[in-house]
């Protein structure tokens, strides 16, 4: 696992997933790997995996090749924040 | 956003178990900042605590039982300290860039941990020598995976050290700058802005300047003891070249995966308001080259940083 980002608001940490480039196994979502999305405020997070860790990476890609500010990126990770459900400190 | 909707069944959560540990880890850290963040009162949106980066367990540190003095072939030498007047720089305003005496390292491969802003990543810088007097060196940055940086450099090995010939540097979603080093004609060009320059013996670029001063420390350890300057005349690819003056500040202990490397600080002392900061650590045992590398932008104040890996064999 490893932080990908960190701003005042948000937390993402990565869990394993294959290198750009790498065989995506026919296309077949990942079984395994994906991103935790922690709010720092809220106390809140999430863990994604799967197709929808794939599109979020897709995005994050995207997202970069603009050259967000932590303002952008943070309004871009917001819309995960109504999907998190699970305290930090429960589990 | 319906296909953003979770999936948080227990058993999600029962296939973490083979990287539970780390999630532990990770939520004590994130369960600390919840706590103390409950005993006081809701503040506003400000940040609470500055989380800190929670790696995967790291191999076994490697640090070297070697004396300090490097083994790479003493290639370069053209006598002690600055042997040569530099022509005048045409922009900015002209300093002396002197030449130094270098070791230039062996090749080899470092990885780094990389940080912009609040990004965090992977790093390679790969240094390679060829067939006697070229070299090739790379850096490339991924962030999640995805290539974000590579800068790549390669020209030759002469009198002042390196020497590079073409640069280049590369941001995802952006087209290739290049900056070109025509030594026969003596001047630096760009592939996107008109600007020229003067190409003054020893000039680097953004990306070869940390190896550098690392072979200029390699070659001379007592030229970067406390209060000793080195300066370098140093390029990027967007029509940027100036004077960069590190003054060493001495010995400082640079933490890597719970393993302390004693490195030889300095820093960049600007110019002008708005220069980049620029702080290295270089690491005697490993070829003087930097054990971590920072610099921040002006005025705006984010940073790019690189972090050695605790498993770079030494």
């Amino acid at each position: 696992m490893q932080m990908v980002y960190n701003s005042d608001n948000y937390v993402i940490v990565q869990f394993d997933l294959p290198q750009e480039g790498e065989p995506q196994h026919g296309g077949e979502p990942l079984s395994r790997g994906g991103f935790e999305i922690v709010d720092k405020f809220a106390r809140k997070e999430i863990f994604i995996e799967g197709a929808m860790a794939e599109a979020f990476k897709d995005e994050v890609a995207a997202l970069i090749e603009t050259s967000p500010s932590e303002e952008e990126m943070d309004d871009y990770i917001e819309r995960y924040t109504s999907l998190m459900q699970h305290p930090v400190i429960l589990h | 956003m319906d296909d953003l909707a979770p999936s948080l069944s227990p058993a999600c959560w029962r296939r973490l178990l083979p990287v539970s540990v780390p999630v532990i880890l990770a939520h004590v850290a994130f369960a600390s900042v919840n706590l103390s963040h409950a005993e006081t009162p809701a503040p506003a949106r400000t940040p609470a605590v500055a989380v800190r980066v929670v790696d995967a367990p790291a191999p076994a540190p490697a640090v070297a039982d070697t004396p300090a003095t490097p083994v790479a072939p003493a290639k370069r030498a053209t006598g002690m300290k600055p042997v040569a007047e530099p022509r005048k720089i045409t922009e900015p305003t002209a300093t002396d860039a002197p030449v130094y005496r270098t070791k230039i390292p062996p090749s080899t491969v470092l990885r780094y941990a990389i940080t912009r802003g609040p990004w965090s990543g992977n790093g390679e810088l790969s240094w390679e020598l060829l067939d006697g007097n070229r070299y090739h060196a790379r850096l490339e940055g991924r962030v999640a995976g995805i290539k974000v940086l590579t800068q790549d450099s390669t020209g030759m090995l002469d009198n002042a050290g390196i020497a590079p010939v073409r640069f280049t540097d590369e941001r995802r979603g952006k087209s290739v700058m290049a900056a070109n080093f025509q030594r026969s004609a003596g001047k630096i060009t760009y592939s996107g802005p008109s600007n020229e320059y003067t190409l003054v013996p020893g000039t680097q670029d953004r990306l070869t300047w940390m190896v550098q001063i690392g072979a200029i420390a390699a070659a001379d350890p007592k030229g970067v003891t406390a209060g000793k300057r080195v300066s370098m005349y140093v390029t990027g690819a967007r029509g940027d070249a100036d004077v960069w003056t590190f003054k060493a500040i001495g010995v400082e202990n640079v933490p890597i995966g719970g393993v302390s490397v004693s490195a030889i600080k300095l820093v960049r002392e600007p110019r002008k308001v708005n220069d980049t900061l620029v702080e290295v650590w270089l690491d005697p045992q490993l070829h003087h080259l930097p054990v971590r590398a920072r610099m921040t932008n002006q005025p705006e104040g984010e940073t790019f940083e690189l972090l050695r890996r605790p498993s770079d064999p030494s």
